[in-house]
């Protein structure tokens, strides 16, 4: 079902299920029931819009949700054969940037403002590599900023963030990330903030890293330009739930999940022509008001009284693509392949 | 069908009127409710102090009955000279917390007037605000000293100079809130759509600044009440016969082995009405804000 | 200075001409300017009434600036704003009223341009409070639930409060808002930038909508390039606070000209199902600082073609083919 290699998947999610404790008779259901693997090597995007539970999958596998609220009432985060989510704090922290490495959204607020972005560099590998020494630290550091292709490595080492531009500093962190050779980089709308042009520049760069350092990756987004860019296999998620998964070329040419559907309809290609951009109708609804059953089902023009009962059982559409919706049932097996 | 539950959800947030949507979210906060009840006491205290308790209660000194403990005839003990010290507390209030009261909304009003004009006219922002860096640079305490030594120690001159003391404080405090709202967009948006700076001010930028005003001004009121107290102690605040109870718990110092009753009862109303001012104010700001409804 | 010959054929309703404006960046102790920000220069443009334009740029290119002066929020340092003939750069605050009435503005953050005190209504209604006076308070809630309708929200979202919508149904309230005084000129300071990709199609959808029901004229200021030739009849493109390319969408897009053009149409991941997109133009660099430019291309920096002389002279404006322009030494 899975690109696996010969030791199976470096991360494997199983029946995800993640809650937010509002207060003491609201539970907010954040991510539902998620499944998905990530082979070695494998790049991963997970694509959904605003409050869909991408970045809370996320968090998740790095225990990163804030602990006080956070319920995890089913499912098991198996990272090469080991539960994330039954470990020790203390195995967390080791795995942490060492075995796995998070880069977010606004590099402006990921580095602290008050030290230089060698000490901050430096510190990460120190914290991976206790007792190495000094000197050996800096060259290090130097060498994983040139590999980001900044220019001037050594001025760039004494610089505060603030004198750098979104897209250095996003290059930065990457550098970073990549310091402790993390065997999975996880990347939180890593090139929302940035300007078209760095955005390609920062794309670019991680492929390549990627391909060097064969490390795997899941690439959150609400983009699916980026997704179709960087993806080998896709993940649609709504309202908590995976709607569609599969690989990538496969999933945009024959979306199975009405939903996929609309999102790619949305997203005008170069030779659309049409007076109205086609659009799905509604909005995400909040946590709060998610409908029961398909969290789909109030803005689904194929919804009927059944979708808002269960979610569908995932159904195979062809070799490595689920779709979740009861419409493929009931249009015969190969429905997704129009 | 999805119409219908368009239609459900629309009529289940509906919301009521702003007033009413206001004190619904004021009376679910408990300490907030805590603190509205103490402030009920003390004016029914201020108001009606004369039927509670004689005024003449408060001079009228009964030597036989000196360093009193509680009892049926004086509720919390007499003083030294046999002062009935309920009496003295009850009247005592209207003094404290005029006090603290009027010193603040006299400073908190015309901070905020400085503040606003600072904050929509960059010109008199630069004069207003140097003046002010001036003014703070006044030692507080002294520059109440020197007011209070020329213009002798009543509870007007007292309300007058702690106000004074004030406005800085206030001014930049105030100028900085209405700064960062002035910036945003929704106030450009609404001189875009024709509105005058009278009713910006009004309309957009008070209502979202109050927040922080609310909270401000009641735990000045505290201090000020705190203020006063220390001021009477030095002989430059009201002078000793009135029943401000800063003072009474100054006096009380000299006999709080004796009558320890003397010092907690001062103390203790001071510190409940300060908190319980703290309180409603907290209150009150989360009651205001639209966000914090359900 | 006559830097283009730009033909229209019809009614000009808005027009910029050698627009500029320039911040002081620093000063000397005798409080005189030394070096200053140039956020647009000369920056003309004409746009006739009903039509949209496009204004393309990455952050810091000066296109908000530009939207800006438009609205009097920046006094521009040089140029003149023309409405429907008429010179309003530095009308009074008086004479300037009836064109403020006319001309409303559409923010990027729903969030932040929302007062949060305020209910939907009350937001829609201030406009007309304070331009249509003749309005019965009847008549004023009648326009306004005729208002929200049109823009896709329903008669009891007046009485929300703004945290109470999602981001796309604030961005109708702000749009309710805008069109509330009667307006002709709508300009767009990145309006669906901060919403879902589902979203923004519907707001877009919206905005055209209205355009064909109210003969609107719209400024659409994005850096989304799918999103601007969609909705817009001419663009403009803008690197570092000038115009470097302009004509009509189809020609701009279709046949785009200045290499920086051509950097900032190839690079957003262009999306076609299941086609892994072809290798584009990758620029080096980032944005030069808009602090005293150098003379000569302000792109000569991160040009891949740059030669000797694009570092030293301004390029002139070339005529490409009808309703194309573009200012680059590669095509002089």
């Amino acid at each position: 079902m899975t690109n696996t290699t010969d030791n199976g998947p470096l991360l494997e999610v199983r029946n995800l299920s993640v809650d937010f404790r509002i207060d003491r008779k609201t539970i907010l259901h954040a991510v539902r029931e998620v499944s998905f693997t990530v082979g070695s090597g494998e790049t991963l995007g997970i694509l959904g819009e605003s409050g869909c539970g991408k970045s809370v999958t996320c968090m998740s596998i790095l225990q990163l949700n804030p602990a006080r609220t956070t319920i995890y009432p089913a499912g098991e985060i198996l990272f090469e054969g080991k539960d994330l989510l039954r470990i020790s704090p203390k195995e967390m922290q080791h795995i942490r940037g060492n075995r796995v490495s998070m880069i977010f959204q606004e590099p402006m607020t990921a580095m602290n403002p008050l030290y230089t972005i060698g000490t901050q560099l430096m510190e990460a590998v120190r914290l991976h590599r206790p007792g190495i020494a000094k000197a050996e630290a800096r060259e290090l550091v130097l060498e994983a900023i040139a590999s980001v292709r900044i220019p001037n490595p050594d001025r760039i080492f004494d610089t505060y963030p603030f004198a750098l531009s979104g897209g250095m500093l996003q290059r930065c962190m990457i550098a970073m990330a990549m310091l402790a050779r993390p065997k999975l980089l996880i990347c939180d709308e890593p090139t929302t903030a940035l300007d078209v042009t760095i955005q390609a520049q920062v794309l670019e760069l991680m492929n390549e890293l990627k391909e060097k350092e064969k490390t795997s990756i899941i690439f959150v987004t609400h983009d699916l330009g980026v997704i179709n860019e960087m993806a080998d296999r896709v993940m649609v998620m709504y309202g908590g739930r995976k709607c569609e998964e599969g690989e990538t070329a496969e999933v945009f040419l024959h979306p199975a999940h009405p939903y996929t559907k609309g999102l790619i309809a949305s997203h005008p290609s170069p030779d659309y022509t049409g007076r109205r951009l086609p659009t799905i109708p509604g909005g995400v609804p909040s946590l709060k008001d998610m409908p029961k059953g398909c969290p789909f089902n109030n803005r689904c023009s194929l919804a009927t009284e059944k979708c808002a009962g269960t979610f569908p059982e995932y159904r195979e559409i062809s070799e490595d693509h689920l779709a979740g919706c009861f419409a493929l049932e009931q249009q015969g097996e190969n429905h997704g392949r129009v | 069908m999805r119409e219908k539950k368009l239609k459900e959800t629309i009529q289940a947030t509906r919301t009521r009127s702003m007033a009413r949507d206001v004190v619904k979210r004021f009376f679910r906060n408990k300490a907030a409710v805590f603190g509205l009840i103490v402030i009920l006491v003390v004016l029914f205290f201020i108001i009606f102090a004369n039927v509670i308790a004689p005024k003449e209660l408060v001079t009228a000194y009964d030597v036989r009955a000196r360093m009193a403990g509680p009892s049926a005839e004086h509720l919390f003990g007499t003083d030294n000279i046999g002062r009935d010290t309920f009496a003295r507390i009850v009247h005592g209030t209207r003094i404290t917390v005029g006090i603290g009261v009027g010193a603040t909304l006299l400073s908190l009003v015309l901070g905020a007037i400085l503040a606003a004009v600072c904050a929509l006219f960059r010109k008199a922002d630069m004069v207003i605000m140097r003046i002010v860096d001036v003014w703070n640079c006044i030692p507080a305490i002294l520059l109440a000293l020197v007011l209070l030594a020329v213009f002798g120690g009543s509870v007007g001159n007292l309300i007058a100079t702690l106000a004074i003391v004030n406005i800085p404080g206030f001014t930049a405090r105030i100028r900085s809130v209405l700064l960062n709202i002035v910036e945003q967009d929704y106030i450009q948006a609404a001189r875009i759509s024709g509105t005058g700076t009278g009713r910006l001010v009004l309309r957009h930028i008070l209502p979202n600044a109050v927040n922080t005003i609310i909270v401000d001004a009641t735990m000045t009121i505290s201090a000020m009440m705190l203020s006063a107290a220390g001021l009477s102690f030095i002989g430059m605040g009201v002078s000793p016969p009135s029943p401000e109870w800063g003072a009474m718990l100054n006096y009380a110092t000299e006999y709080y082995r004796t009558n320890p009753m003397l010092l907690i009862i001062p103390g203790a109303a001071v510190v409940i009405t300060a908190l319980a001012i703290n309180l409603f104010g907290d209150g009150l700001r989360d009651a205001l804000d639209p966000k914090s409804l359900k | 200075m006559e830097e283009y010959k730009y033909e229209y054929h019809g009614r000009f309703f808005l027009e910029a001409d050698g627009l500029s404006m320039h911040f002081p960046a620093k000063t000397d102790a005798f409080g005189r300017t030394t070096s200053w920000i140039h956020a647009a220069d000369r920056v003309s443009f004409k746009v006739p009434k009903g039509k949209t334009l496009g204004i393309v740029g990455e952050s810091g290119c000066g296109k908000s600036t530009v939207g800006k002066m438009l609205m009097n929020i920046y006094q521009p340092t040089e140029g003149r704003v023309l409405y429907d003939g008429v010179d309003i750069t530095h009308l009074s605050g008086k004479q300037r009223r009836p064109y403020v009435k006319k001309m409303q503005l559409v923010w990027q953050d729903p969030y932040s341009s929302l007062d949060p005190r305020m209910r939907a209504g009350a937001i829609v209604e201030e406009g007309m409070r304070n331009f249509l006076p003749e309005l019965s308070e009847q008549q004023r809630r009648e326009k306004m639930l005729q208002i929200l309708n049109m823009c896709g929200l329903y008669e009891e979202h007046a009485s929300f409060y703004p945290h109470q919508f999602s981001g796309g149904q604030r961005q109708r309230v702000c749009i309710a808002r805008a069109l509330s005084t009667d307006p002709e000129l709508i300009v767009c300071d990145e309006a669906v930038s901060a919403l879902d990709v589902s979203i923004q199609a519907q707001i877009i959808n919206l905005l055209m909508d209205l355009q064909e029901q109210m003969q609107l004229t719209y400024l659409f200021i994005s850096h989304d390039l799918n999103i601007v030739r969609f909705i817009s009849d001419e663009i403009i493109v803008m690197y570092l606070g000038q115009i470097v390319e302009r004509g009509t969408t189809e020609k701009v897009y279709l046949h785009r000209a200045h290499p920086y053009t051509k950097a900032l149409f190839s690079p957003t991941p262009v999306f076609t199902p299941g086609k892994k997109p072809e290798k584009k133009t990758l620029l080096q660099g980032d944005v030069i600082s808009p602090v005293d430019p150098p003379a000569g291309c302000r792109f000569a920096s991160r040009c891949p073609y740059a030669q000797e002389k694009c570092r030293k002279e301004d390029p002139p404006w070339s005529n490409l083919e009808e309703d194309h322009y573009v200012k680059c030494h590669l095509f002089a």
